[in-house]
């Protein structure tokens, strides 16, 4: 069973926005929402850095446990999605979010803030697959379609990776090798958990 | 008389109602993944359904993204 999964490669992001713009696209996103964003780090600067930032789906996802109401749930692809007939737009999970995945329409049902609304990994929601509800609450289901999220495959740079765990980590693996740098992926330990601590070695003992 | 009554207020609170409201903790029953919309956008060369298939095009579709093994 595939763990879906995204990496942002820092070291070929080129700031185009192509993936914001397909996100927008694909699932008809409203103004002032963003599902997918890019952050630069350091503008300007020697060595500035860009990255694509959305939900990561985490393992344990913060906003699952935050939610006074319970409108999230993990599909068997490890996909965190959520109900927005549950949801009450508290905006409790962009708060507990790392990454500022929750997204807030400002002309929601609650006034000023609306249900909320985030990447779905194109993943839809709990209605029924590609019907006309779910493209209206959650965009489109390129999953059951089976294709991989808009953003990773429109990545001009295939800076961004999405797709099962295994596969875009041996991919992203192979372009360090080859290159010999920029091993360091943004988000990823925050989002699937760091590797454990290797047991303290005995003084003097070899690695 | 009084039955009446509460029937009618019973029926009127029916209606302040929100039907797509879910209780706390009730999970909604999504469908799988592997469930292919009966629309023209699904993607040739699996099987709705299968869901070793689906694994298998959706990974066949990750590995695409390597573009080291795409030029040979």
């Amino acid at each position: 069973m595939a763990r879906m999964k995204f990496i942002c490669d820092s070291e070929r992001c080129i700031e185009c926005n192509g993936c914001v713009t397909a996100c927008k696209a694909e699932h008809d996103v409203p103004w002032g929402v963003n599902r997918r964003r890019v952050v630069t780090l350091n503008d300007g600067l020697p060595g500035e850095k860009s990255i694509s930032v959305a939900c990561m789906h985490c393992s344990d996802a913060p906003c699952m446990a935050v939610c006074p109401v319970d409108c999230f749930y993990r599909t068997d692809e490890g996909v965190v999605l959520h109900d927005k007939d549950t949801c009450i737009g508290c905006g409790y999970c962009s708060y507990a979010c790392p990454f500022g995945a929750p997204q807030f329409p400002s002309n929601g049902t609650f006034g000023l803030r609306g249900k909320m609304d985030k990447c779905t990994f194109c993943a839809g929601g709990p209605e029924e697959n590609g019907s006309q509800a779910e493209w209206e609450k959650y965009g489109r289901n390129r999953l059951a379609e089976g294709k991989l999220p808009s953003c990773a495959e429109m990545c001009s740079t295939k800076a961004l990776l999405g797709g099962d765990g295994d596969v875009v980590a041996d991919i992203f693996r192979t372009r360090v090798v080859s290159r010999g740098t920029g091993s360091e992926v943004w988000g990823w330990g925050t989002a699937y958990g760091k590797p454990t601590e290797a047991p303290a070695r005995k003084n003097g003992s070899k690695s | 008389m009084t039955r009446w009554l509460l029937a009618l207020a019973a029926v009127a609170l029916v209606g302040c109602g929100d039907p797509g409201n879910r209780a706390p903790g009730e999970k909604s029953p999504d469908m799988k993944s592997y469930q292919a919309p009966k629309n023209g956008f699904v993607a040739p060369g699996w099987t709705s359904g299968d869901e070793r298939s689906w694994d298998e095009q959706l990974r066949r579709r990750a590995a695409n993204q390597n573009e080291y093994t795409r030029v040979q």
